[in-house]
C-alpha cells in the first residue's frame, strides 16, 4: 500500500493541532491538505476528490456536524475520521472512525492506515 | 301639705281671695280699708306677695318663673285696687271685679290645669256669693252709686259666666295643642333616641375596627411609624421603632436600637430627605446591632399619605420597617450556591477548552520526540508548544479569578475592566465563537463603590444567558455603558431567542429556568437580582420573543451613600 496514492483532508482550526498532524501525516508519505474550518474544508472537497478526511468537530462558522450533514446534501461519499474532545457518541454521516483528543501521533497513523486498508482493500 | 309648687300656689291665692272676700262681706268698707284713713294692711299683703313671687322668682324652673310674674301682676292689680278705691271708693267693686278676671283668665291661660280653672271658678263662685248676700260689701257699693241692685248682680254673674266658659275653652284648646306637641315631641324624641342608637352603634363599629387595626399593626412583624408633615412622631406600632404610648412616650425594647440613634435616621435624617424629594423612598436597606450584638438588617420605605384629605400640608409620612435579616442570609446563600454552579459549569467548560492547547502540546512534543521537526521547523513547533502552555495558563488563571470567595467588600472598582476582564475569559470558550461581541463603552464613566467580584458574577450571568440565546443560529451581543440621572447603565443587547411574555415576570425569581435540564441551575438572575440591589441598583429587561434581548443594569454613581454607611 504505498501512502502517495492516498489523498488526506485534515481539517482542524487549532493551529498546534493542525500543523503537527499535517507534518506527521507528510512524513509518512500520505499526501495531505489542510483546512482551517468547514468553509475551507467544503471548498476542498468539491475541488477534489479526498481518500479520508481527519475532521475535528468543533469549529468556528461551519463546525464539523455541518460539514457531515453539507456532504450529504451533496451526495458526497468519502471516509471520515472524527477528532473531537466532546463525549457525545451520535455517529456521523460517512463517519467510520473516532479519535479522542488527547491522541497521539501514533494512534493516529494506526488509525489512518487501519481505516485505508480497510476501505480500500484493493489498493 | 301641697303636693307641688303649683298646688302650693293655688292654695295661697285662694286664701288670700277668700280672706278678701271675707274681710269684705262682714265688716263695712270704710272701716276694713281705711281704719284711721292708712292702706297698712294692704301694704302687708302686698309685701307677702311680693316675698313669696321673690322666693318663687329666685328658684329656677320656667313655672317658678311664671308663677313669679303672675303674683307680681297679682299685687299690682290689687295695687291699682285700692288706689282706685282710695280716691274713688264707689268704684272699688266693678274696679275688683275686672282686676280678678283678668288674673283669672292670665292665671287660667299661664297654667292650663284643670285644676287651676276649677280654683278660679270656685274664686268667682265666692266673688258672686259674695255678691248677693244682702247688705254685703257688693250691694251696698252698687246701692251707694245709686245702680239697680239686681240688674247688676245679674250683669256680673253672667260676666263672670262668660269668663269662666272662655277659661275653660282656652283651657281645652291649650290642653289639647299641647297633647298634640307631646306626641310630636314623643316621636322626635324616639326619633332622636333611634339616631343616638345608631351613632352609638358606628361608634362601637369604628372603634372596634380602630381596635382591630391598631392590633393586626401591632401583631404583624412590619414597623409602622406615622408622622405628620413637620415630622412630629404620631404612632408607631413598636415593631422596630419604639412604641408610642396614649400620654406620647416611648417604650424601649430589648431588640430595639438606642431611640436616639433611630430617631436621629429615620425620624431626620431620612424623612427630611423624603420630604426634600418629595414622592416616596421604596426598600433602602439599614443595618444595626442589637444590645446582645445581633446583627439585623431592615428593608424601609417612605410613603406619603394624605390621611385627612386635606392639602398638601396635611400629608403624613408613614415609615414601614421590615426585618430581612433571614432573608438576606438566604439570599447570601443563593448568591454562594449560584457561584458555586457557575464554577461547575466553568469546570466543565474549562476542561474541555484545556483540552485542545493540551492536544496541541502532545502531538507537537510527538514531533520532537520523532524527529520530525526539522530544523526550520522547530522553531513553529516550539513556539506552538509556548503558546499552549499559556493558553492553559490564561484559561486557569481566569477559572481562579472567578472561583475565589470572597466577602463582599465595596471598593473603587471601574465597571469597564470588570467587563473587560470577562470579555478576555470569554473569548476564549468556544461558546462564544459563533457569537461576536460589539462594545461601546462610555469612557467618561466615573469609578464607583462596588463589589468588584460580586458584579463579575452578575456580568458572567448575563454573559452566559445572551450567549446560550444565541447558542443556536450565532448572533450579536451588543455590550453598552453610559450614564443617565445618577446611575450608570450596562446594557447587554443580543439577538437571541428571546423571552416569551410570561416568562418575563419570573425570570428573576429563585430556581427557574427555561434552559435544558443540566444546562441552568435557575439562580442566575436572581442571584444577579440581589446583588444589583446590593448595591442600591436594578436590573431590567427588555425582550420580544425571537428577537432579543435587552438586560440593563443600573448602578448608583454615588453607590455606598447609605447603602455601605450602614454598617457593612
Amino acid at each position: 500500500m504505498p501512502e502517495s496514492d492516498f489523498h488526506l483532508l485534515v481539517v482542524e482550526d487549532e493551529v498546534s493541532i493542525r500543523e503537527p498532524i499535517v507534518l506527521f501525516l507528510k512524513s509518512q508519505g500520505f499526501q495531505v491538505d489542510a483546512a482551517e474550518n468547514g468553509i475551507e474544508a467544503l471548498h476542498c472537497i468539491r475541488l477534489r476528490a479526498y481518500d479520508l478526511i481527519i475532521l475535528d468537530l468543533k469549529m468556528p462558522y461551519i463546525d464539523g456536524q455541518q460539514l457531515t450533514q453539507a456532504l450529504q446534501d451533496e451526495n458526497i461519499r468519502v471516509p471520515i475520521l472524527v477528532t473531537t474532545a466532546a463525549k457525545s457518541k451520535e455517529k456521523l454521516y460517512q463517519e467510520v472512525g473516532r479519535l479522542h483528543k488527547i491522541f497521539t501521533l501514533k494512534t493516529l497513523g494506526q488509525e489512518v492506515r487501519g481505516i485505508l486498508q480497510k476501505e480500500y482493500p484493493n489498493r | 301639705m301641697p303636693k307641688s309648687l303649683i298646688q302650693e300656689y293655688q292654695l295661697f291665692r285662694v286664701c288670700l281671695c277668700l280672706t278678701f272676700f271675707a274681710a269684705l262681706s262682714v265688716a263695712p268698707l270704710e272701716h276694713i280699708f281705711v281704719p284711721a284713713g292708712k292702706l297698712w294692711w294692704m301694704y302687708g299683703i302686698i309685701l307677702v306677695s311680693l316675698l313669696y313671687s321673690a322666693a318663687l322668682f329666685f328658684t329656677v324652673s320656667e313655672r317658678r318663673l311664671q308663677m313669679g310674674v303672675h303674683i307680681f301682676i297679682s299685687c299690682h292689680l290689687f295695687f291699682t285696687t285700692g288706689a282706685v278705691y282710695l280716691h274713688h271708693p264707689h268704684y272699688l267693686v266693678p274696679t275688683f271685679i275686672l282686676t280678678y278676671t283678668c288674673i283669672c283668665i292670665f292665671n287660667t291661660i299661664l297654667t292650663a290645669w284643670p285644676a287651676v280653672a276649677a280654683m278660679n271658678a270656685l274664686i268667682l263662685t265666692a266673688a258672686l256669693l259674695f255678691m248677693f248676700v244682702p247688705g254685703s260689701g257688693f250691694s251696698r257699693a252698687v246701692q251707694t252709686i245709686g245702680m239697680d241692685v239686681p240688674f247688676t248682680t245679674t250683669a256680673v254673674a253672667v260676666y263672670f259666666a262668660l269668663v269662666l266658659i272662655v277659661s275653660t275653652g282656652l283651657v281645652a284648646i291649650k290642653r289639647r295643642t299641647e297633647s298634640q306637641l307631646r306626641e310630636l315631641n314623643r316621636t322626635l324624641n324616639l326619633r332622636v333616641e333611634e339616631k343616638v342608637e345608631e351613632f352609638k352603634r358606628m361608634d362601637q363599629v369604628a372603634r372596634q375596627t380602630q381596635e382591630q387595626l391598631a392590633r393586626i399593626l401591632k401583631s404583624i412583624p412590619v414597623g409602622v411609624v406615622i408622622m405628620d408633615s413637620k415630622l412630629n412622631l404620631l404612632y408607631s406600632n413598636g415593631v422596630h421603632y419604639p412604641e408610642i404610648d396614649a400620654a406620647g412616650g416611648v417604650k424601649e425594647g430589648k431588640d430595639r436600637l438606642p431611640v436616639e440613634e433611630r430617631k436621629e435616621y429615620f425620624l431626620q435624617e431620612q424623612a427630611s430627605l423624603v420630604l426634600q424629594k418629595g414622592g416616596d423612598m421604596l426598600g433602602r436597606r439599614y443595618e444595626y446591632h442589637t444590645a446582645d450584638k445581633m446583627k439585623i438588617i431592615l428593608r424601609y420605605s417612605y410613603v406619603q399619605v394624605k390621611l385627612s384629605g386635606g392639602d398638601v400640608d396635611d400629608a403624613h409620612l408613614v415609615l414601614i420597617t421590615e426585618d430581612i435579616t433571614q432573608e438576606e442570609g438566604i439570599r447570601e446563600k443563593l448568591v454562594q450556591t449560584n457561584h458555586l454552579a457557575g464554577m461547575g459549569k466553568m469546570a466543565a467548560s474549562l476542561i474541555h477548552e484545556v483540552n485542545n492547547p493540551l492536544a496541541g502540546i502532545r502531538l507537537n512534543l510527538e514531533l520532537l520526540e520523532m524527529g520530525l521537526a526539522v530544523p526550520e521547523k522547530r522553531q513553529k513547533v516550539f513556539y506552538a508548544l509556548n503558546e499552549g502552555v499559556e493558553r492553559i495558563d490564561r484559561i486557569v488563571k481566569s477559572f481562579l479569578a472567578f472561583a475565589r470567595q470572597e466577602h463582599p467588600q465595596k471598593v473603587h472598582t471601574d465597571i469597564h475592566l470588570i467587563l473587560e476582564d470577562i470579555l478576555v475569559m470569554a473569548v476564549n470558550f468556544k461558546e462564544f465563537h459563533r457569537i461576536t461581541i460589539q462594545k461601546e463603552f462610555d469612557d467618561r464613566l466615573p469609578a464607583i463603590m462596588a463589589d468588584r467580584y460580586r458584579l463579575e458574577q452578575v456580568f458572567v450571568n448575563l454573559l452566559n444567558n445572551a450567549c446560550d440565546a444565541m447558542q443556536r443560529k450565532g448572533g450579536l451581543l451588543k455590550i453598552s455603558t453610559g450614564q443617565e440621572e445618577g446611575f450608570l447603565f450596562v446594557k447587554f443587547k443580543d439577538n437571541g431567542i428571546g423571552i416569551k411574555q410570561e416568562e418575563l415576570h419570573h425570570i428573576f425569581s429563585p430556581f427557574y429556568t427555561t434552559k435544558e435540564r443540566g444546562h441552568g441551575t435557575g439562580l442566575g438572575l436572581s442571584t444577579s437580582y440581589g446583588i444589583v440591589q446590593e448595591h442600591g441598583g436594578s436590573i431590567e429587561v427588555e425582550s420580544c420573543e425571537g428577537m432579543g434581548s435587552t438586560f440593563i443594569v443600573r448602578l448608583p454613581l454615588g453607590a455606598g451613600e447609605g447603602q455601605a454607611d450602614a454598617g457593612v
